[in-house]
């Protein structure tokens, strides 16, 4: 049976790349993946199997536990409709905001002036744009054979093959969806200084040397990833979580907060890169590693810490203790730092250590 | 004595030429791409570094400018040596570094008065400020870089790389994107800086125009080595020749 198995198996691979000889686009995705996969480096390779072991922990405990399956079981019967309204949402915008950007790309494309058969390229970009949706189904078959196995003969297998077909249903349908609306406009994004708030002077001075507005490029970093786009995506979903009947001060305080610790979490990661690009810019110049350092992160660093008084501030109005405002504000502020400061250190490690 | 140990007088000679590279070898992981390369500058000498796609260029270039670390030999830049005095070295050099490496969200202005700081000037030359006049670069001093074109940008470039006078200039195929009249107006410039200030510029280019017209001498990068070098007396025999610099080039790299 098991040799049978892996016959099948082999021969679906060799059709599989047979077919793809004539489909360039997927065979392009396919042979970058490869590539991706040899010539990984050791620490994406870690990531990989860390990801990996999450999985097999969560798998273990679910197939080990039987009582952890089943009631992961009710819980998923049990909200299965809002878990298909979740897929099928989630479904539809990916196939929508693919089909949008993956058009655009595909003329612009290196691979636009092939003689491919226009049936042969339609099913192509139904398989590009509907991947992740495809994914997702593939790893929830996955998934769900394998909690399978464990309620087997059991009522819990027929609550499981519901809720399984309710969130695929919900999958297929947002697919669907997202190839009924119309094709939304593919996004130009503007380049992010559009964002960054500056002081007009009306006659500026010649320049004079100073290392100042390094300090302002972290920041600035910060102002150009704050799209408003990506604000109103994390405040829509912000506001429906309130739960019902919570008044608009609480709603106030929340988005606060939240606004708060999105711009320190945008501020970490933007000094995290600034820094890398810092030394590549300014490796050639007569400027310490230190100097640089103190330069490039002391205002990102005093912005960290405002960004924690205030975090702790809006905790203490939302009615915690002002030791436990202040012991949360003071931990993200330090844990940011820290982030800030290691990502530092080690975009420095790398610059210097390039060619070794 | 070692194959690097110099008598006194080749230290003299040393320390007054711009750029002395010495059994330079590099590469990245495990692949070498430079395998021994030696060149020296002299004092408002132009020097072109040519070579097919993938020769190692840019790797020479790297080197000598610190953003990679070499795997053996020696590099010295107005005497101090890039390994052992590197901010003494980097002191002395300019470097026009490629325009997509310019920081998007500093302005123009900035950029300056950060190579300007780092160099510890007490104003950025007024040379500089006259170039940026010639190049009609003034009116972007406030933009954001991630606003400029890719010729504005690589204008932006070449004026970061000759702040504060320095003594070697090196410049990675810095005419890409320029306009010919802006080309023109850089060239020009480079010549005066040679010679008014005595740096030495070492510049990695396919152009042969440039060879033709302004290098003092050429040298020829292949296999991670340097096969051939012209001086300008050579160049000038080959240019009014029949068969002219392409074709000597063209059959020095297919050997």
């Amino acid at each position: 049976m098991g040799a049978v198995v892996v016959c099948a198996a082999k021969a679906l691979f060799v059709e599989l790349r047979e077919r793809l000889r004539s489909t360039p686009r997927l065979k392009t995705r396919y042979l970058v993946a490869v590539n991706r996969a040899h010539t990984r480096s050791l620490r994406n390779r870690w990531g990989l199997v860390g990801l990996f072991g999450a999985c097999g922990v969560v798998v273990g405990v679910l197939l080990i536990r039987r009582d952890a399956s089943i009631s992961a079981t009710a819980w998923m019967y049990r909200h299965r409709i809002f878990l298909a309204g979740a897929g099928a949402l989630l479904s539809a915008a990916s196939v929508s905001m693919r089909r949008a950007s993956k058009r655009a790309e595909a003329a612009r494309s290196w691979l636009a002036a092939l003689p491919v058969p226009a049936a042969i390229a339609r099913w192509e970009a139904v398989a590009i744009e509907t991947g992740p949706a495809l994914g997702a189904i593939g790893i929830m078959a996955t998934a769900f054979g394998m909690v399978a196995l464990r309620v087997w003969s059991d009522r819990s297998s027929t609550d499981l093959a519901d809720s399984w077909c309710a969130i695929t249903g919900g999958i297929i349908l947002g697919a669907l969806i997202g190839y009924a609306v119309p094709l939304p406009k593919p996004e130009e994004l503007p380049p992010g200084s559009r964002y960054v708030p500056q002081r007009r002077v009306r006659e500026p001075p010649a320049p004079r040397p100073s290392l100042a507005a390094l300090g302002a490029w972290p920041v600035r970093e910060m102002f150009a990833r704050a799209r408003p786009k990506v604000v109103t995506r994390a405040i829509v979903p912000i506001l429906l979580a309130m739960p019902l009947g919570s008044t608009a001060d609480v709603a106030m305080v929340v988005i606060g907060l939240s606004a708060v610790v999105g711009a320190m979490v945008l501020l970490v990661t933007a000094s995290v890169s600034v820094s890398k690009a810092s030394y590549r810019w300014l490796g050639p110049l007569p400027l310490s590693g230190a100097v640089l350092a103190r330069y490039l992160l002391t205002r990102a660093l005093v912005w960290i810490t405002c960004g924690g008084l205030v975090a702790a501030w809006l905790l203490w109005v939302m009615g915690k203790t002002v030791g436990e405002s202040l012991e949360i504000g003071i931990l993200l502020a330090v844990l940011s730092s820290l982030i800030v400061a290691g990502g530092c250190l080690n975009g420095m490690y790398r610059a210097t250590m390039r060619g070794r | 004595m070692s194959e690097w140990d110099v008598s006194s007088d080749d230290e003299r000679a040393v320390s007054e030429r711009p750029l002395e590279i010495r059994g330079l070898r590099a590469g990245y992981g495990s692949r070498v791409v430079i395998d021994g390369v030696s060149l020296s500058i002299e004092p408002g000498e132009w020097f072109v570094l040519m070579g097919p796609n993938g020769c190692g260029k840019s790797t020479v270039l790297d080197c000598v400018v610190s953003r990679l670390a070499p795997a053996g030999g020696d590099i010295h830049v107005a005497g101090y040596s890039m390994f052992t005095d590197a901010m003494n070295a980097k002191s002395q050099l300019g470097y026009g570094s490629a325009p997509e490496s310019l920081p998007n969200l500093l302005t123009a202005r900035q950029c300056l008065e950060v190579h300007a700081g780092a160099k510890g000037l007490d104003a950025v030359d007024a040379d500089l400020l006259d170039l940026a006049d010639e190049l009609k670069f003034l009116p972007y001093l406030e933009s954001f870089v991630d606003t400029l074109s890719l010729g504005t940008r690589q204008k932006l470039s070449v004026l970061l790389c000759l702040v504060g006078e320095p003594k070697l200039i090196v410049l990675d195929e810095a005419f890409n994107g320029l306009d010919p009249a802006s080309a023109l107006i850089v060239k020009r410039h480079l010549r005066y800086r040679l010679e008014r200030h005595g740096a030495g510029l070492l510049l990695a280019t396919h152009s042969l125009d440039i060879v033709e017209h302004y290098a003092d001498r050429a040298a020829l990068l292949m296999d991670g080595q340097l096969k051939r070098e012209w001086t300008r007396a050579e160049i000038q025999g080959l240019t009014s020749e029949g068969s002219g610099l392409e074709e000597s080039l063209a059959q020095a790299i297919s050997g």
